[in-house]
């Protein structure tokens, strides 16, 4: 049963008319000032306009010391050539104390990274019950090993997963095979070296060239050889034979299949989306499957990308940001391994048109049983308001609510103080961040403070939040396929390690359940193929599922 | 009238006859070359020795494409005011500021002077037009169709309006009525391959995949490097479950495209920035020095257009504008530097040559003149037009009249016209073959009967030949 949603209209003086824009329950309040968060994001910046500046940073929402509460680390960038630093920038971690307070830990922890941070995964990769972490940095990529008591240790060099001091992007824990290990892609952005760099202009500023002048590169898959290392399967998996400019990536299993596919959003040229044949080699058929371009043919200048199932009929979605003067677009599943562009039928490229765009999530923020849009916005030229004033370089996040019907309508306006936020944002991550039911934002900002975003939505409805715990698969279950069903309500999710702009968040699963107040089943789909089934679940709780303690089926 | 003692006379007033009209030819050529750059009849008015503080005034040596495009920014900001300033209650003016605007990203600014533009001509199309693509681009998709159907309003049989109508209708998911704009526009433009393309986006959208396919393959009967067609007719194919042809269109489409991106690869570095911001400017002045002659200020427009062209040096139809004001105003000399320079930059532009040509026939450069309707003809050999000046050329020098009965003969048989005839004629008149040349004014006098040249000329040939029987 859908719930109606609480829109209410208003009319401006007695005698008008036209309906002003709706208010709706969705409410995200900026609460960055009082949460003891003091990261300032630099891009190395010198006025030399390198394109790497452009594309830092995501983020990562996970817990790392398992206290039950998610924490915050945000990457940041490093000095350019030419840039003078006195104090070299670094990552950041944050760990949340609760009320929204969050303390400085990246000292103690150990995952202060000073290199150029682009892209971040966290999964568990040695299944020993924590969550390290991979960076994926312009330069040498670095993975961090959880040592449990709240430190990390580096051990790239052990594990052989640098890729060779590349301009990196996304990246993905993954297990390709079913094994039970977590395997990693790390996805390239393009072949970028100072002595090629050349300036460019835009109306007579300098601006940053465009990637297209840059050679793109294949991206790169290891295999987690399970003893701490990792093997460069790039070339055999089908992987390396397809270069590029790659930027955010989901891993999602899209057709059902029981295995993991991934999806690469690439700037400027077609999507990649390589289906997994089930023992992790890899066929592209974003072409034919309909993701590659937009619904007329144009390769957007794609950035982040998330999935979910936005329409509740059981299939994972796909929803692409990109550049201005292109909407942002959503791919509806239409099984059979192909995908319609419903981005204008949808309303989902609402207000994105003047927009460059980046993080992005499916998200159901007021938990009415669909799942709504979020979308960070900023422009990459930082001189564009002085010829163009169709957009600007700082500009406002973007929030599309569910109608339930399939469409989406721009409620950014009445989305609370948090959407009032004109800054040029990155990645965006979201997560139960005070543990109450619902789903709250954490900005990245180029060059600036991030934003933490509260969920004080309204009129919320009934929820559900899912932490697996993998036994014979790996320890997080990502991957894992878990479908909620409520009366004739049915709900999907996966667990994702790595996705939207290249950032992390998601561990656990959310659903949103309406006036529902029980659950009759909730069945998970493990990668290798274990099932369990657990029945009768009370709503309005965070439920860790351990594999092989429900029903089997 | 002449009598035979008379001859040298008559022949010299004809050459001299003959040299005009190759001059009013040249001049109606050059006016025409400029398609539609006609000068106002203010123009032809004497230039007043009117000094005026220049309007684009520019030192860019020595400075950065950065700075030298930030300079012709701020110039063309200057222009555009001053335009407004010369002209307040012209629409046109304020259109030209408008557009200035935009070009500068001051899009607000923009859209005031273009409503300004409407305040004083109402029926501007072309500001509703530059209105709805703001709109657009701002993602106002609803202000966008309100400016749209005004244009439509204004100009109903203006192809190509309705296809934007409905590509905005289709963005406010108003298929239905863009499916309606659509079938109207294919009355009006049944060959529109854009037309057919929308429909076929419009039936897609709508999930009526035969009507799509339809559509999408007559748009590639149209148009065969449609290539977002060949896109959207693979994906109504899968959807009709005919996957195999659609990967036909995929592949094709994917190679297309891939050559697309190549193509890609070059442009948006600083010195394109810098040659976009010299041709904006040059827009300005050339539309400004339009403005300046319409208002009989001939040395400002002039001025203007010369400065137009050296910012866009490689501007062929700017630059031969320029040849026609300068042929307009007098200055021969000047108008052949610029057909000289069109030359230059192309090479195998026949009619170019002929100007060459004219011009150095008007300025007494025989030897010039022929060099120039001699690659005339080896440029279009097809054509009789250079054929007859070599004759008439040859007419005027009274040089080689065998040769010019040759190419005077040539144009006849290339093109049977009045003129051709009358030149032919005259070449036999000048060689003494009265008959034929008789013959050859009656052909030309059958086909324009109401020519006073071929008459009197006509006449002056039977006169003389009836001095000569006696």
């Amino acid at each position: 049963m859908n719930r109606i949603k609480t829109c209410v209209f208003f009319c401006c003086g007695c005698l008008a008319v036209n309906a002003s824009p709706a208010i709706c329950a969705i409410r995200l309040t900026d609460v960055t000032a009082e949460s003891g968060v003091a990261f300032r994001h630099t891009d190395g910046s010198s006025g030399q306009y390198y394109i790497v500046e452009t594309v830092s940073a995501g983020l990562a929402l996970f817990d790392y010391d398992n206290d039950g509460r998610i924490d915050i680390y945000f990457l940041n960038g490093a000095p350019l050539k030419g840039t003078k630093s006195t104090r070299r920038p670094r990552n950041a971690l944050y760990r949340n104390l609760g009320q929204w307070r969050f303390e400085d830990v990246t000292e103690a922890s150990g995952l202060g990274d000073t290199g150029f941070g682009l892209g971040v995964a966290v999964g568990d990769y040695d299944n020993d019950g924590d969550a390290d972490v991979y960076l994926n940095n312009f330069g040498p990529n670095v993975l961090y090993r959880n040592n449990g008591d709240g430190t990390f240790t580096d051990v790239t060099e052990t594990a052989g997963v640098d890729a060779g001091h590349q301009l990196g992007a996304g990246a993905c824990f993954l297990d390709i095979e079913g094994d039970g290990d977590l395997d990693l892609y790390v996805a390239n952005y393009l072949a970028f070296s100072y002595q090629a760099h050349e300036i460019s202009t835009l109306g007579g500023h300098r601006a940053y060239r465009a990637p297209i002048h840059h050679r793109p590169l294949p991206d790169m898959l290891y295999r987690n050889n399970g003893d701490g290392t990792f093997s460069d399967i790039s070339a055999t998996a089908g992987i390396a034979a397809h270069a590029g400019w790659g930027m955010g990536i989901v891993c999602a299993d899209y057709d059902n299949d029981g295995d993991t596919d991934i999806f690469v959003g690439n700037d400027v040229a077609e999507n990649f989306l390589f289906r997994n044949n089930g023992s992790g080699v890899f066929t592209e058929i974003g072409m034919m499957a309909g993701t590659a371009y937009t619904a007329d043919g144009n390769p957007g200048a794609s950035m982040g990308v998330d999935c979910g199932d936005y329409d509740n009929d059981g299939w994972l979605d796909f929803k692409v940001t990109s550049y201005q003067q292109e909407l942002s677009t959503l791919y509806r599943n239409l099984q059979d391994d192909f995908f319609d562009d419903v981005t204008q039928q949808s309303g989902a490229g609402g207000g994105t048109l003047p927009m460059v765009t980046w993080g992005v999530g499916i998200i159901d923020f007021d938990n009415d049983m669909d799942r709504d849009l979020f979308i960070a916005c900023g422009h990459l030229q930082d001189n564009v308001d002085h010829y163009d004033d169709v957009t600007s370089y700082h500009q406002r996040n973007i929030l599309l609510r569910n109608d339930g019907r399939g469409g989406f309508t721009d409620v950014s306006d009445t989305g609370g103080t948090g959407l009032q936020v004109k800054l040029s944002s990155r990645g965006a991550a979201f997560d139960d961040l005070d543990n109450d039911g619902d789903v709250d934002v954490v900005v990245l900002n180029s060059r600036e403070a991030p934003t933490l975003l509260r969920n004080d939505s309204t009129s919320m409805g009934n929820w559900l939040q899912i932490r697996l715990q993998g036994k014979n698969s790996n320890r997080d279950g990502i991957g894992a396929r878990v479908t909620v069903t409520a009366g004739d309500l049915s709900l999907i999710d996966e667990v994702h390690s790595g996705r939207g702009y290249q950032s992390h968040y998601g561990t656990r699963l959310y659903f949103g359940l309406g006036d529902h107040t029980l659950v009759d089943r909730v069945e998970v789909r493990w990668i290798g193929g274990g099932k369990d089934i657990f029945s009768a679940v009370k709503t309005n709780q965070l439920l860790t599922l351990v594999e092989g303690s429900g029903q089997g089926n | 009238m002449p009598t035979r003692t008379d001859r040298p006379k008559v022949s010299l007033i004809k050459s001299v006859g003959i040299t005009l009209a190759l001059l009013i030819l040249g001049t109606a050529v050059l006016l025409l070359w400029t398609r539609g750059a006609a000068e106002p009849e203010t123009a032809r008015k004497p230039l007043a020795p009117r000094i005026e503080p220049p309007l684009i005034s520019l030192e860019l040596d020595g400075l950065s494409a950065e700075t030298q495009t930030g300079l012709l920014r701020e110039t063309a900001a200057q222009l555009a005011h001053r335009l407004v300033m010369a002209f307040p209650r012209t629409a046109e003016a304020h259109m030209l500021q408008g557009n200035t605007f935009r070009q500068l990203g001051q899009s607000a600014q923009a859209l005031a002077c273009w409503q300004e533009a409407l305040a004083l001509a109402p029926r501007r199309p072309d500001a509703y037009t530059y209105m709805a693509i703001l709109a657009e681009e701002k993602g106002e998709s609803a202000q966008a169709l309100a400016h749209w159907e005004k244009v439509l309003a204004l100009e109903p049989d203006h192809a190509g309006v309705r296809d934007s109508l409905a590509h905005t209708l289709m963005g406010l998911n108003r298929r239905d009525a863009a499916i309606e704009f659509l079938r109207e526009e294919l009355t009006l433009s049944p060959r529109s391959a854009r037309t057919h393309y929308l429909l076929g986006q419009a039936h897609l959208r709508e999930k009526r995949f035969p009507e799509a396919i339809d559509y999408f393959e007559k748009t590639l009967v149209l148009d065969p490097n449609f290539s977002q067609a060949t896109y959207e007719l693979a994906t109504a194919l899968v959807r009709s479950g005919r996957s195999q042809e659609a990967q036909l269109y995929r592949d094709k489409f994917q190679k297309r495209n891939k050559r697309q991106k190549k193509k890609d690869l070059y442009g948006f570095t600083a010195q394109d920035d810098l040659r976009k911001a010299k041709q904006s400017l040059a827009s300005l002045a050339t539309a400004a020095a339009g403005l300046y002659q319409a208002a009989g200020r001939n040395l400002t427009g002039l001025a203007l257009l010369e400065e137009a062209v050296a910012l866009d040096p490689e501007n062929l139809e700017r630059r031969k504008r320029l040849a026609a004001r300068y042929q307009a105003l007098g200055r021969p000399q000047e108008a052949l530097g610029q057909c000289e320079r069109i030359a230059d930059l192309q090479p195998n532009d026949a009619t170019c040559q002929m100007l060459i040509g004219s011009l150095n026939l008007q300025l007494g450069r025989h030897r010039q003149a022929e060099s120039a309707f001699q690659r005339m003809v080896s440029l279009a050999p097809g054509q009789a037009y250079g054929y007859r000046e070599l004759a008439r050329l040859h007419l005027t020098t009274n040089n080689n009249l065998k040769q010019a009965r040759t190419w005077a003969q040539q144009a006849v048989t290339l093109e049977p016209s009045a003129p051709n005839y009358y030149v032919l004629g005259l070449v036999y008149h000048r060689m003494g073959d009265a008959s034929a040349a008789l013959q050859a004014l009656q052909q030309a006098l059958q086909k324009d009967p109401g020519n006073q040249a071929y008459q009197e000329s006509y006449r002056q040939m039977s006169l003389d030949r009836k001095h000569e029987s006696n």
